[in-house]
């Protein structure tokens, strides 16, 4: 299986859900490859899903990275109160449930596949970084940005899979 | 008097439920929403009250929506009580499933879809809670 294989459905499901709950349109960046000890934005809420083959040893995880700004602005979208008058309990609810909602959706094309997708785990902190969780030492990003109420927004899927299998 | 359970580990949708419930409610017709927050609750509460309609999540704490579908469908006591999953998980294996273990209807998050409204609607209908001339 290819990482593209694997990045496809994730990449699909991240536009449609955001489109289709969120009414925001992703404008996907070129993906890239970048060493791990480079720096990257400090991101502040990562939903971290973990792929593996049940047919080899190979395993890997995606990352879904978010500044605590774009997570306040989408779970307010999502609630349709402002961001003040929402605890960060319900915040924290809101996104795990877009992240298992997009997670779900990713599934669906993974049925007739050997890979097991887990339910996203919720990290949040400050300057959050995933230092080589599947032993590698470079990860694919996929910056995406957006417009939410006129001011432009990011966020990246970072993937990381085990070269040795994911070609 | 329509009695209605929505049983999701995220308040978030729970919310979301009950706004499209709220949709759907008959002005000067009676009914009560009661929430769990995974399946351990659900049953509980399914076991202790009586309900026409519960809308499960699949992936929950403490014992998913499956099991719960499961251990309805083995009672004789829910025999009448509608359920409907409301999960993000679309494969086809898992409508499959779930289908097979009983589940009157299946409806793939996000709910705000026109897909997922009609299904929504056609499921409370079913159960007298929205009538079937109703424009929404």
């Amino acid at each position: 299986m290819t990482r593209e294989e694997v990045c496809l459905p994730f990449i699909s499901a991240c536009s449609s859900i955001f489109d289709q709950l969120l009414d925001i349109k992703l404008s996907q960046k070129n993906p890239h490859l970048q060493d791990i000890s480079e720096d990257r934005p400090d991101w502040e809420l990562c939903s971290l899903i973990e792929i593996r083959n049940l047919e080899d040893l190979s395993y890997g995880y995606i990352s879904l990275n978010l500044k605590n700004s774009s997570a306040d602005k989408i779970a307010r979208k999502m609630i349709g109160r402002p961001i003040g008058t929402i605890s960060q309990e319900l915040v924290f609810d809101t996104l795990g449930e877009l992240a298992n909602i997009i997670v779900g959706n990713a599934k669906k094309d993974f049925e007739d596949s050997p890979l097991k997708i887990s339910t996203p785990m919720l990290i949040s902190g400050q300057k959050i970084r995933l230092h080589n969780p599947a032993k590698i030492h470079r990860v694919t990003i996929i910056p995406f940005e957006f417009i939410e109420a006129g001011e432009l927004d990011f966020f990246d899927l970072s993937i990381s899979l085990d070269l040795k299998y994911f070609v | 008097m329509k009695n209605v359970l929505i049983c999701d580990d995220s308040q978030w949708m729970r919310g979301l439920i009950r706004n499209e419930l709220n949709k759907y409610a008959q002005e000067g017709k009676n009914h009560t929403v009661m929430e769990a927050c995974n399946g351990k609750e659900a049953l509980e509460l399914l076991n202790r009250d009586r309900f026409d309609i519960a809308f499960l999540d699949w992936t929950m704490p403490l014992i998913d929506g499956l099991e719960v579908l499961k251990r309805l469908r083995l009672s004789s006591k829910h025999l009448d009580l509608k359920i409907v999953m409301i999960t993000a998980l679309s494969g086809k294996s898992d409508v499959m499933q779930a289908l097979k273990e009983g589940v009157d209807d299946y409806i793939t998050k996000p709910i705000n879809s026109r897909q997922a409204s009609a299904r929504f609607k056609e499921a409370l209908i079913d159960v007298g809670f929205v009538s079937q001339g109703s424009v929404l």
